[in-house]
């Protein structure tokens, strides 16, 4: 893991330029100085730097996130550009945590970016997420996203989840204890495929997901849990399933129900 | 019976009507692979959903309701999902 520091200290309280550069989503009610403050101290684990991982990444480094870690292991290509904003033809070739910590370090140099390149396993999955209050499921397969899954549970922090087809996405928000955990609602992998995607289709996910973040970290409004969301861009449609635990969970059924109040795994 | 993903590009519409001989959603699975054969062996295997694929009945999954003998009847909400693993 390698770090990019911030242009100046991180500090825990906001300051004066935080309040400038913040103030129009500190007016947001349930927000305000306190929540920015926490989002500012929040620590968020990004799996995955490509379709969703770079809306998520750009929304969460211009609302202040404090601490972003990006994890990917791929180089970037060329046919990556319709939907991977964080990156750009200059950057075909190089790693994609590396392209995107440079933009981000560009969009805002205000706040710390750590990145992983290389494989997100079953020896590394704990390691690389402890220490994050959330885990953000920007990858492209079920395997790894299981292994989140099992991370988020260990360390009883929310894991928000998306994935996208053409001009399709789902997301839900797990939170361990009080939600289905992503095995309950889709327990088997599903085959390999080269998948279509429109790079819209992404941004409107990954964009729902930093929603998602900013509530969780600040308590602000309703998440997703025990929800699922269904956007299907084609016919401009939302559609919302109820989603519940499954006793027979292999991942989650022996978690003991997490108490009422904050999502976060400490204060922050 | 509403279809998502490369199930509606298999189907070629997003919304199918279906006729089926009994009330259970293996009724109405079985009449959906008789109508159209590609989709049902894109969703079913051995007379079952395959296991990555979603049914649910008016917002419910039927694995929380009866599985295959989840009952439906005329004007039930009924979605089958394919997976999407895409990030």
């Amino acid at each position: 893991m390698t770090t990019a520091s911030p242009s100046r200290p991180i500090t825990a309280d906001l300051d004066e330029y935080d309040r400038k550069r913040y103030a129009r989503q500190i007016l947001i009610k349930g927000i305000g100085e306190e929540g920015q403050r926490k989002l500012k101290n929040a620590r968020i684990f990004v799996a995955g730097a490509g379709g969703l991982g770079s809306p998520v990444a750009i929304y969460l480094a211009v609302a202040g996130f404090g601490h972003i870690t990006l994890a990917d292991l791929d180089v970037v290509d060329l046919s990556n550009l319709n939907r991977q904003i964080l990156h750009w033809d200059k950057d075909v070739g190089r790693p994609k945590v590396e392209s995107g910590r440079d933009k981000l370090m560009k969009i805002n140099e205000h706040i710390e970016v750590n990145v992983f390149k290389g494989t997100i396993d079953e020896g590394n999955v704990l390691d690389l997420t402890a220490g994050h209050d959330l885990i953000v499921d920007a990858v492209d397969n079920f395997p790894t996203r299981f292994l989140l899954n099992r991370a988020s549970l260990k360390h009883r922090i929310p894991f928000i989840h998306a994935s996208v087809w053409g001009m399709e996405g789902r997301m839900s928000t797990f939170v361990p204890g009080r939600t289905p955990c992503l095995e309950c609602v889709f327990p088997h992998v599903p085959p390999k495929e080269v998948f279509p995607i429109l790079g819209a289709t992404a941004g409107v996910l990954g964009a729902l997901q930093v929603t998602e973040a900013v509530k969780v970290v600040t308590g602000v409004g309703r998440t997703l849990e025990n929800r699922l969301l269904v956007y299907d861009g084609e016919y401009m449609e939302f559609h919302e399933l109820e989603i519940r635990r499954d006793s027979r969970c292999s991942a989650c059924c022996s978690l003991e129900p997490h108490g009422e109040g904050g999502s976060l795994r400490r204060s922050v | 019976m509403k279809l998502f993903g490369q199930f509606r590009y298999i189907a070629g519409e997003k919304v199918l009507e279906i006729e089926a001989k009994g009330d259970t959603a293996g009724d109405v699975l079985a009449a959906l692979a008789q109508a159209h054969p590609e989709l049902g062996r894109a969703a079913m295997s051995e007379g079952d959903l395959r296991p990555y694929v979603s049914m649910m009945v008016n917002g419910k999954s039927v694995k929380e309701t009866g599985g295959l003998a989840t009952r439906v009847k005329e004007g039930d909400d009924i979605i089958l999902f394919p997976p999407m693993a895409g990030g």
